[in-house]
């Protein structure tokens, strides 16, 4: 613990803050699962003695070949839409459970589902009801065993050599359908975890490398899909066994010592490459807060600070002063997913270029997570929507890490974060090709990107938690889920202003199914009337996503008519020309139908925006406008840019002097920040909105001394 | 025996093939890119000079022209291309733009595609002010939920006109499944802009182009392939028009990246891209076949990439089915091959107190530091020259000298000071770290695309640095035996040669096959899958009818995408017969279908309680051509070959540095044997043999560099 984090944090006693906050259960060890990094085994100390850099070096680029290989026979073989567009992860682990190489799909699973192995090594291995044996296939699902919910679901096989055990395979990836209250797994009227659909801590359900038929015919039956789920257990073991087959291999041709030895050794480099990182970086406190505006279905303040300590080569982030935990939705994170869901940020911008991404890259970065908070809750509230709970945390992150980089060698990764403000909705029914399908569209993977510090964000980026996710083609999407796609374009008027303006999400206008089968809605997300997705350095943030429905349309009588009809966000939502009822609600809503008169219009966001508006290009500005990014109100009145009326083209003299005169009335509304607090203090909310936010304006416990983000001397 | 020419047009040299009696010439020389037709016939004069006949006699005698060329490639990466205007289904605009999210990556090497704050799309090939929506919807059973208005397409195809496009590109949602609104649209384009008329612009279709499932897939098929025509077609009929005057009188086939070779009439310009490396696939297939290797990995190791192709039991070309064409994807049967960011010219740095090898390359300008031409970093190449492998008095048989000083220096520089190790040291960690590259990519390519044991491959090692380094990533591939042929360095130009015919047809089609709920096959689906086939039948009797060839003369070879359920993956299925009569029909397909699966990922992997479904439909028609035909050496004796002189060589920290003989490669007559280590000079190459490895020429007189046996 660093002199910054002495000096000026404190932790208070009777709270948990290094780990879980839940006591050990039934296939759940809290201790296990902030174990971080195990001891290094006499095999592979003597493994790693005999390894050169080059030896290393090629065997990282080996071994993630066999995981990438691994993730794209599990994305081709699988059915669930999460999974085929990329929201899964294959990995190899050591010997003792910890992640090596892992092809992503999604980062934080890099951090999460290792402390399953390690239950099952400590727990299970000696025990002669259970055991571990060459041929083992075992399944987890169960979040508070070191998951993320309960819809991502793994299989993980021991590998062996010559009666050993020298390391373990382990595949998984986000399933359509947990058997919880409402179809599609997210639940978000769920109040507690027995609501969410079934929770598997480590079992083992094959041996001998045969999958048990009266466990795959039980699980099959506690799910609406069961063909789908089997399909993609079957298709994570098969992908189990193939990298269990190229690691043998690996181990023939350079033998046990080696492989092992040199599985420690990339997780000791990606600590070593990480200090050496946090060493380029000015030390300091940094810090960030979000706001959430909603727990289950209905509206309401909570927040999280984050601090960052950055000292030496080692950080620490501080999550301190948080809202309490959401008793009655499913808005609750873990300690481990917290941590790990930082990951998201630091291994794709903060430690860039540092792969493979591991968890020896987070060896330097302890975490204090107080709980029982929201971020750091008890096992047995409802968690499914630990996911959007945890990117909180990964939010201020991109927010601290830009202050933190900017002065650095490492400018480059200085961006706003990219959008999480998800409005997601889940569909259910019977797709046109007569199959049962319940899951989300694989829009969810445009995500748009953040303004960077030298260019834009980039439009329909990817899914937040991985790099490498696909949103798929409608035309495919017609063949897998119930519901028509109208429209998938990019919107106006819909990221963050800046400097660099942050890059629009693909934004899907789809209704229920034509003449067919009935369709079932539900949706989550939150960020609906505030966002989370920051600007940066004067951006505007990116814009707050709600649910928007439209019922009992028309939309199809005019399209019919020749009528033009814009099917995008803003069209239908300023020039309302549809009749209908217009529904703007929070994000999470349970399942209820989809008809063809019915319009949902959904993105996960759109990226905030770097820098001072005013000090965009105005020839950018005059391309967004041609390009329907924006309109001319917010080219004049956000951007301050003056168009020639007879030409279209920039008046760079009235610009400036629109510009300065933006500028002047800025000033005529600051004020000093001492005084800005004084008012802002006054200006209690509605208690109905701070209901579940905890003691206002910081969120504390009785007794406990003033927080401010964590900074109490 | 007829007389061919095969001619290869690549980024920096022009190969020539000429075939006459059966025996084999070469020709080389650089690529002329402002009159690619001056390369072409500076390297068939060298070829034909060999012959001691004249490029004009030679002409008037020739049967055929196989052509392979690059025109298109470069054109896309310098958007030199057609101006066109996209007219799609209104709502769907940003397609093109956007694609699938994660296409930013395509095209990218995996640590840019990995680095997502960097993120950028490729400059667009038509910008978004050209692309316009047309009110219009229909599902993915054909069904039209949003009808079309003729009134709005002619409204809004002015719009294009006024923009100056030359071309329309027309691709509506599910339109392979129904193609009557792309039908009526283009009905409406050529009723106001007549082909009668001047200012005529041709219309493409996607439907008719590329009739499979995925919008942005399609779009960017068609769009390339647009792009690409005119300029493709004006440059081979410039070609053709030249060859004419000079007698050639026969038409000139084009080498196709589908593996197969058709006349320019029915050729599409998205073919032509990548098709050297390609034919280069087929080739080995053919040389393999002959010289008893039925699975081959093909590496082609040049100055920038590292090319890999498969070539798998011998008769099933390894396609990729959505290729990346510069940076975008597309759909067509891609004979597979992989390049990868490795050559002499791969660049060696320090980073971090780590070495890095590659991707960047010093190219051929300025080229490895040896070359003197300003490059100041160290390079592969310039490893080699400091292990002594390449001698730098007699590269490309001595017609380019190189500094053997400099490429010590910047590995010192570079390399060896950083770390603190002297500059063998260091060029040996170079090589080390190319080869463990470049023999992973290949392990990995192998086992990913095929599920096959690379152990049960040989590899056939080409290009100039190919024979230099193909023991070093044999080793990483796991692969024992290497062959070097005598034609290694124009292999792409002598592949055109080994081409047949070939059309291939598509179509998307889903049916079921089997239902497991309904315990039954897909009997009632006999009858759409007759009628398609038929159609997919009608086609490629037309064109192969149009290129001369009788019906008899045609094989045709029908593959079936299958899946279980609605999983994304499918596997080609090979159908024996084109027409469907009864129930067992389907029963063996499923069959074949399952027995696939389980081969490829295992018993328990299979799953047909979910369903098995047909996706989609391949008709590949080939009308076979004349050949090259290797020939065993005439005499057979074994030959005790000498060695030229000694030169020191390093081989590792096992063997250190020692006096290595050097062979010239054109002195092994017959069937020799050399144990290594050695280095075996050929004109262009230098066959490196370390110890542990040894180097036998065969009957075929092609040279193998095999893994001595360790008992």
């Amino acid at each position: 613990m660093g002199r910054l984090f002495k000096q000026h944090a404190e932790l208070f006693p009777d709270l948990m803050y290094e780990k879980d906050v839940y006591p050990k259960r039934p296939g759940c060890d809290p201790d296990l699962i902030c174990h971080g990094l195990e001891p290094i085994t006499p095999v592979e100390r003597e493994g790693m003695e005999g390894l050169s850099d080059v030896d290393t070096e090629i065997l990282t680029h080996k071994l993630s070949s066999i995981v990438e290989e691994a993730r794209d026979v599990y994305m081709a073989l699988s059915i669930s839409e999460g999974i085929i567009s990329g929201d899964m992860n294959c990995g190899i682990f050591t010997a003792s459970g910890d992640p090596v190489v892992v092809g992503t799909g999604i980062y934080f699973h890099t951090l999460l589902n290792n402390a399953q192995l390690k239950y099952i090594l400590k727990y299970y291995r000696h025990d002669p009801s259970v055991g571990l044996a060459d041929g083992d296939v075992f399944f987890f699902n169960e979040e508070l065993a070191g998951g993320v919910h309960n819809l991502d679901m793994f299989t993980a096989m021991p590998i062996f050599w010559e009666g050993k055990l020298v390391a373990w395979a382990e595949v998984g990836g986000h399933q359509g359908d947990t058997g919880s209250i409402t179809p599609g797994g997210f639940a978000p009227t769920a109040k507690s975890r027995y609501e969410e659909g079934f929770h598997m801590p480590a079992v083992r359900i094959g041996r001998n490398f045969e999958l048990r038929r009266d466990i795959l015919d039980y699980m099959g039956g506690t799910v609406r899909n069961p063909h789908v789920f089997i399909a993609d257990l079957k298709s994570r073991t098969a992908t189990l066994f193939q990298i269990r087959r190229r690691f043998l291999r690996e181990l023939e041709k350079r033998g046990v010592e080696s492989v092992v030895g040199g599985m420690r050794k990339i997780l000791i480099r990606g600590e070593e490459n990480a200090r050496i990182r946090l060493k380029e970086i000015n030390d300091g406190i940094f810090r960030s807060i979000l706001f959430n505006d909603e727990h289950g279905t209905f509206f309401g303040l909570t927040r999280v600070p984050v601090t960052v300590f950055k000292e030496d080569d080692e950080l620490i982030v501080l999550v301190q002063g948080v809202s309490p935990e959401n008793i009655d939705g499913p808005f609750n994170s873990s300690w481990h997913l917290t941590r790990a869901a930082t990951a998201v940020y630091l291994f794709s911008y903060f430690f860039r270029g540092l792969l493979p991404a591991n968890a020896g890259l987070l060896e330097p970065v302890k975490y204090y997570i107080e709980g029982p908070s929201m971020m750091n809750s008890s096992a047995e509230l409802a968690h499914g929507l630990a996911n959007q709970t945890c990117a909180f945390v990964t939010q201020s992150m991109y927010m601290v890490g830009a202050k933190m980089l900017f002065a650095s060698p490492h400018r480059e990764a200085v961006q706003a974060p990219q959008s999480r403000n998800y409005s997601l909705p889940v569909m259910g029914g019977e797709n046109r090709r007569g199959y049962y399908s319940v899951n989300y569209s694989s829009n969810a993977n445009a995500g748009g990107g953040g303004g960077r510090y030298d260019m834009d964000g980039e439009h329909a980026l990817g899914f937040y938690w991985g790099p490498w996710t696909d949103s798929g083609e409608v035309e495919e999407q017609d063949e897998r889920l119930p519901h028509i796609v109208l429209s998938r374009r990019l919107d106006t008027n819909f990221h963050g202003f800046g400097k660099f303006r942050g890059g629009t999400p693909l934004l899907e206008v789809a209704m229920g199914p034509c003449g067919h089968e009935a369709c079932s809605m539900s949706s989550w997300g939150s960020s609906d009337k505030l966002s989370f997705n920051f600007g940066l350095f004067g951006g505007y943030a990116g814009p707050p996503n709600p649910r928007t429905v439209l019922r009992d349309t028309n939309l199809l009588e005019k399209l019919s008519d020749g009528e033009d009809i814009e099917l995008g966000q803003y069209a239908l939502l300023t020039d309302q020309k549809l009749q209908a009822e217009y529904h703007l609600t929070s994000s999470s809503k349970d399942a209820e139908p989809l008809g063809e008169n019915d319009l949902v219009i959904h993105s996960v966001g759109a990226g905030g925006g770097y820098g001072d508006v005013l000090e965009r290009d105005p020839g950018l500005v005059r391309q967004d406008l041609d390009a329907n990014l924006i309109t001319q109100e917010v080219a004049e009145k956000i951007y301050g840019v003056v168009f020639d009326q007879e030409t279209g083209e920039v008046n760079p003299q009235n610009t400036e002097k629109a510009r300065a005169k933006i500028k002047r009335k800025r000033l005529q509304n600051g004020a000093p920040f001492k005084d800005f607090i004084k008012g802002w203090l006054k200006k209690n909310p509605k208690s109905s909105v701070i209901s579940r936010y905890g003691e206002y304006p910081d969120p504390r416990f009785p007794g406990y001394s003033k927080a401010f983000w964590g900074l109490y001397k | 025996m007829s007389s061919r020419i095969g001619v290869d047009i690549g980024g920096t040299f022009t190969d020539v093939v000429f075939i006459n009696d059966g025996k084999l010439y070469r020709g080389k020389s650089d690529t002329t890119h402002y009159d690619l037709k001056i390369g072409f016939m500076n390297a068939a004069k060298a070829a034909i000079d060999r012959a001691g006949s004249t490029v004009e006699q030679v002409l008037q005698d020739a049967q055929a022209i196989v052509y392979s060329t690059t025109v298109g490639t470069n054109a896309l990466i310098e958007r030199r291309g057609t101006k066109l205007g996209l007219i799609t289904t209104k709502g769907f605009e940003h397609t093109v733009q956007v694609g699938r999210a994660r296409n930013w990556g395509d095209g990218l090497p995996t640590e840019k595609k990995y680095d997502r704050g960097r993120a950028m799309r490729p400059e667009p090939i038509i910008p978004q002010h050209r692309i316009i929506g047309i009110q219009e919807r229909i599902d993915n059973l054909g069904n039209v939920i949003v009808p079309m208005s003729d009134e709005e397409v002619k409204n809004k195809v002015q719009k294009l006109v006024d923009e100056g496009v030359r071309g329309f590109v027309v691709v509506t949602l599910n339109a392979f499944i129904n193609p009557d609104h792309e039908r009526r649209i283009g009905k409406i384009i050529l009723e106001q802009y007549p082909e009668c008329y001047l200012g005529h612009m041709p219309v493409y279709l996607s439907h008719q182009i590329s009739p499979k499932s995925g919008e942005y897939r399609r779009s960017m098929t068609v769009i390339i392939d647009a792009y690409l025509r005119d300029l493709t077609e004006g440059h081979v009929l410039r070609l053709s028009d030249d060859l004419r005057d000079l007698g050639y009188n026969r038409p000139i086939f084009v080498a196709k990246n589908t593996g197969g070779l058709s006349s320019l009439s029915r050729s599409q310009a998205l073919h032509l891209l990548g098709s050297s490396p390609a034919s280069t696939v087929i080739g080995s297939d053919y040389i393999g076949e002959t010289i008893g290797s039925r699975n081959v990995i093909v590496s082609d190791m040049g100055g920038t990439s590292f090319d890999v192709g498969l070539v798998v039991e011998g008769q099933d070309k390894v396609y990729e089915y959505d290729p990346v064409v510069d940076r975008f994807r597309v759909q067509i049967p891609y004979v597979a091959h992989w390049s990868v960011g490795a050559g002499g010219g791969s660049i060696a740095k320090v980073v971090a107190g780590e070495l890095r090898v590659g991707p960047e390359s010093a190219g051929s300008n300025p080229g490895p530091a040896c070359y003197g031409r300003g490059g100041l970093d160290a390079t592969v190449t310039d490893a080699d020259i400091v292990l002594g492998y390449i001698n730098p008095d007699n590269f490309l048989g001595g017609e380019v000298s190189l500094d053997a000083q400099r490429s010590k220096e910047v590995i010192k520089e570079n390399i060896a000071d950083p770390l603190g190790i002297n500059v063998v040291e260091a060029a040996w960690r170079i090589k080390r770290l190319i080869d463990g590259y470049m023999g992973q990519e290949m392990y990995r390519i192998c086992a990913l695309t095929s599920g096959q044991d690379p152990r049960d491959f040989v590899l056939f090692a080409l290009g100039g640095a190919g024979p230099v380094h193909a023991a070093g990533y044999a080793e990483g591939a796991d692969v024992n035996r290497i062959a070097t042929f005598p034609f290694s360095s124009v292999f792409g130009a002598f592949s055109t040669l080994t081409l047949d015919v070939l059309q291939t047809y598509e179509k998307t089609l889903h049916l079921n096959l089997y239902s497991h709920s309904e315990e039954s096959y897909g009997v009632k689906n006999i009858e759409a899958f007759n009628k398609e086939v038929g159609i997919l039948v009608e086609f490629a009797e037309r064109d192969l009818q149009e290129e001369g060839f009788d019906f008899n003369e045609i094989e045709f070879k029908l593959d079936i995408k299958m899946c279980y359920g609605q999983q994304r993956q499918t596997l080609p299925i090979n159908v024996p017969k084109l027409k469907f009569t009864k129930e067992a029909d389907i029963i063996s397909i499923c069959e074949d279908f399952n027995q696939s699966f389980a081969s490829k990922y295992g018993e328990g992997a299979c799953y047909p309680e979910a369903g098995i479904e047909l996706v989609e439909l391949q008709l590949n028609a080939v009308a076979p051509s004349e050949k090259y035909q290797l020939k065993k050496l005439e005499s057979r004796k074994r030959t005790r070959p000498k060695a030229n002189m000694n030169r020191m060589a390093h081989w590792g920290p096992e063997y250190g540095s020692t006096e290595t003989p050097v062979y010239l490669r054109d002195d092994i007559v017959g069937r020799s044997k050399i144990e290594g280590p050695a280095l075996i000079e050929a004109h262009d190459t230098v066959i490196v043999t370390p110890p542990g490895w040894v180097f036998v020429t065969d009957d075929w007189g092609v040279g193998w560099i095999e893994k001595k046996v360790v008992n």
